[in-house]
């Protein structure tokens, strides 16, 4: 049993949504258990169908065992072999149109039957829910039941009618009807209503006086009655029965078909929907990243500045500390022309530095150049507060000229 | 033809979250607080139905603008215009000693459509910022600002939309890689579509096929909230005696907190991020005994409903049986059989909290308190996934949320009240359609309204 393309994209694209970046099994390995769960749903719907099949070569014969002195009764024959097919018909045509056939307990069993043969087979519980997802649910599910429920009782009645039809060949029997309660006249009307389909598709059936001589009480019958009653018995169960029910089994076929492959598409459209996004380097680091071991001596923390000596701030955009308040405050170094100016001065001086940020090449390049006349470096925040001395030991910055200032 | 943006900007300012968040992919890049954490240049194609619609280049950040600024004032350069003085700098090997992270930068400048240039609002425009827009503009490509970590308080955006007007760069785009909003997402492609007039249709289609994507993602993660809250409402333990022993309760509180911790990983996935994004803390399982509301007149009545659904099943199991005993009695059997199938579904619920009343055992279920915690929390999960930016490094912690009016916990009691007599909703396999019933459009109409809310 070979699975299509599209199936395999879809079981792969329902696993990886069910179980995500989890999954990790072989994709042959899926492939064959799915294929094992397949063949194994199939083996049990046509074990099933067979089974209903063998119930009905042995429904027909029981029931022609009620015969008293070779006479059958037609609609007690008729009643056995289309009775229970009718109720059951009913009753699924009503729970259809309910619209909650999907949540029967039908339904439940085999899905979970279907997990627990999966569980002695071995195959994993994520491939049965991709299986039930693919093949069973909802719409498909609906369709799949209604399919082997049809089939199951197109199996029961033609075992039904090949066994009437071998005990019709092989015995001579009476056709005769009975009634207490309704009077001959509803019993007429009554067979020839069944008698319309048969008779539009151009089998005998039988006249008012063909009925009128078959009651329980008149003479033996002639040859050419017997034979009439038998054809139209059996062309009711085939017409009334098989047909039906081979009918619907092959409509819940086509729709379970159609359902299962607009499922398969969906999930493959929706593949071929997917946003996705591919990467490509293009420009390689070819440098390496010399990362350089943070310092651990531990800043020396000042609350107060002294009072007369010339205050920078370096990248500064926030408002002005305020240590700086009483203190002979400059200027801030925010742009190439201020770090010109600064590095044209003579001036000893001090620079106040944001280490909420971390450092950049181009702000150590310029404080290694101001590293002539500026005494002491001051930290202001914590986040980057070691990248800042480290770097700046780097670049030949004496550890007592960086100082740590609490505010 | 797909557009090619290059994102760039000053190191550590979040370029590379934002492609991240473009692309809703955590994977993407390294992120670090500290600065060159990027060092390569990488191109992601963003493709979709099989058709690249957007190329973003990630480059290198900036750190030296206002050295490589200078050489423009070197005397060979001086006369020459910003486009040449780009090429020169772009592949002057007397520069890669200082600038070979810009260099890779400048080397993209002639192959992108539009420059992407991200400032991070939480500092002020200083001058080596302003220079990495000069440089930029000698690419005579066009610009656009994306003004990111825009909601966090205080900023610099008004200092900064002074600076980028003074530069004529008016058509900035407001941005967070940690706060996300569609609506910022869909600015800068509108920003594009002004741009790039020539790729309008296909920036549209972009625009709806995101719109779209992100209305799938809270569809699918609400779904899988309504999944776990029905879970949770109908699920039933029977105890081992009339008194609920520790470990009955143990392994009920477990059950419940293992649908939690299901849902949120089904969220994770939904919304593509990883399961150290979500801290999840144990619920306080607020169990209680069950009992049957008989009384209740909604409740009966949808049983009425199901008693039709479940006949035809029932006829199928009482032919199978009874045609094995005997086939004269087969109609029925068979009828017998579809009135059994329909009192099964009607008893269904009643059945076990009968037998166990005649065991004198207790049922354990899901109580109207926990339920309303787990729908808040449920709730403001899929809110905050809905807007956390996939560069976000902070897991978010799912703490018991804000507490409900008296009013709303009314509604809802009354809600899980209701829900908790449907044990038959009880389903492991959460691919399969919850029943169109009023309950459970109720309870979707919940969950809506408390993400609207937030």
């Amino acid at each position: 049993m070979s699975l299509s393309a599209n199936e395999k994209t879809a079981l792969f694209e329902t696993l990886r949504r069910n179980d995500g970046a989890h999954f990790k099994l072989d994709q042959d390995q899926i492939i064959k258990q799915y294929t094992q769960l397949l063949y194994a749903a199939n083996s049990i719907q046509w074990g099933l169908i067979a089974l209903f099949l063998l119930l009905g070569l042995m429904a027909a014969p029981l029931a022609f065992d009620n015969s008293i002195n070779q006479k059958l009764n037609i609609f007690w024959l008729l009643g056995v072999l289309l009775g229970a097919h009718f109720v059951s018909l009913g009753l699924w045509v009503l729970s259809f149109f309910a619209g909650q056939h999907r949540h029967s307990y039908l339904r439940t069993t085999m899905t979970a039957g279907l997990k627990r043969g999966a569980k002695w087979m071995q195959i994993p519980n994520i491939i049965v829910e991709a299986f039930i997802q693919i093949r069973f649910a909802n719409t498909c599910g609906k369709w799949f039941l209604s399919r082997l429920m049809h089939s199951m009782w197109g199996a029961y009645l033609i075992g039904g009618l090949v066994s009437a039809l071998f005990f019709l060949l092989t015995h001579q029997v009476h056709f005769i009807w009975e009634t207490t309660l309704l009077t001959e006249q509803s019993f007429a009307t009554l067979t020839q209503f069944f008698s319309i389909v048969p008779a539009a598709l151009g089998l005998t059936v039988p006249t008012l006086q063909d009925i009128s001589q078959s009651r329980l009480d008149q003479a033996a019958q002639p040859e050419a009655m017997r034979r009439m009653w038998a054809v139209w018995v059996l062309g009711c169960v085939l017409i009334y029965g098989v047909f039906i029910r081979l009918a619907l089994a092959g409509l819940s076929h086509l729709y379970w078909l159609t359902t299962t492959r607009k499922r398969i598409k969906t999930v493959i459209s929706d593949i071929n929907r997917q946003t996705i996004h591919h990467t490509t380097i293009i420009d390689p680091d070819t440098l390496t990243k010399e990362n350089d071991e943070p310092s651990n001596t531990p800043l020396k923390r000042v609350t107060h500045l002294p009072l007369n000596e010339t205050y920078y701030l370096f990248e500064w955009t926030k408002p002005i500390p305020l240590a700086l308040a009483a203190t002979r405050y400059s200027d801030t170094i925010n742009s190439a022309h201020d770090q010109q100016q600064y590095l044209r001065s003579s001036e000893p001086s001090n620079m106040i530095i944001d280490s909420t940020v971390s450092p950049d090449r181009g702000s150590l390049r310029f404080l290694k150049q101001a590293n002539t006349t500026c005494q002491t470096y001051y930290m202001i925040g914590s986040p980057f507060q070691k990248d800042w001395q480290t770097a700046l030991l780097k670049e030949g910055v004496l550890a007592n000229n960086i100082l740590e200032l609490v505010e | 033809m797909a557009i090619s943006l290059l994102i760039v900007g000053h190191a550590n300012t979040g370029k590379t979250s934002l492609i991240r968040t473009l692309m809703r992919d955590q994977q993407f890049g390294a992120i670090d607080n500290r600065s060159g954490t990027t060092r390569h240049v990488e191109r992601i194609d963003l493709i979709i139905d099989k058709k690249p619609i957007l190329h973003l280049i990630d480059t290198p950040g900036f750190e030296d603008s206002i050295g490589l600024w200078q050489t423009r004032k070197y005397e060979a350069q001086a006369h020459e215009s910003g486009h040449n003085w780009l090429s020169y700098a772009a592949n002057a090997p007397e520069l890669t000693l200082h600038f070979e992270q810009e260099q890779k930068i400048l080397k993209q400048l002639s192959n992108c459509d539009i420059i992407l240039y991200v400032i991070d609002l939480r500092y002020g425009p200083l001058g080596k910022y302003l220079d990495e827009i000069d440089i930029l503009t000698c690419a005579n490509k066009p610009i656009v600002p994306i003004l990111n970590f825009c909601h966090v308080q205080p900023n610099y955006a008004r200092e900064w939309q002074q600076c980028l007007a003074e530069r004529q760069l008016h058509a900035h785009v407001r941005f967070d890689t940690v706060a996300f909003f569609f609506s910022d997402e869909r600015k800068l492609y509108q920003t594009l579509q002004s741009l790039m007039p020539d790729h309008y249709d296909q920036l549209n289609n972009l625009i709806k096929r995101r719109e779209f994507d992100a209305e799938q993602r809270l569809k699918k993660a609400q779904h899988a909230l309504m999944h776990m809250l029905v879970n949770s409402a109908t699920y039933q333990l029977p105890c081992r005696s009339a008194k609920p022993q520790p470990s009955d309760i143990q392994q009920f509180e477990d059950h419940i907190r293992s649908l939690e911790q299901h849902f949120v990983a089904h969220c994770l996935d939904i919304y593509t991020f990883q399961t150290s994004d979500v801290v999840l803390r144990g619920l306080a399982i607020n169990g209680s005994q069950w009992q049957q509301d008989i009384f209740d007149a909604d409740t009966l009545k949808n049983w009425g409903i199901q008693t039709t659904t479940v006949a035809a099943t029932g006829a199928a199991i009482g032919a199978s049986i009874d045609i094995l005993s005997a086939g004269l009695t087969l109609g029925t059997a068979t009828t017998l059989g579809a009135l059994i199938g329909a009192s099964w579904q009607t008893g269904q619920s009643f059945k076990s909290s009968i037998i166990n009343k005649l065991r004198n055992r207790a049922i354990l279920a899901t109580g109207s308190a926990t339920l309303i915690t787990l729908l808040y929390r449920g709730a403001e999960l899929i809110n905050h996934l809905h807007h956390r930016g996939h560069a976000t490094q902070q897991a978010f912690t799912i703490e018991d949320a804000k507490p409900p009016t008296k009013e709303e916990i009314a509604r809802y009691s009354q809600l899980f009240k209701k829900l908790a007599q449907r044990t038959e909703w009880n389903q492991e396999d959460t691919s399969q359609e919850l029943p169109n019933h009023s309950l459970i459009k109720q309870l979707q109409e919940e969950i809506i309204r408390l993400n609207d809310r937030d």
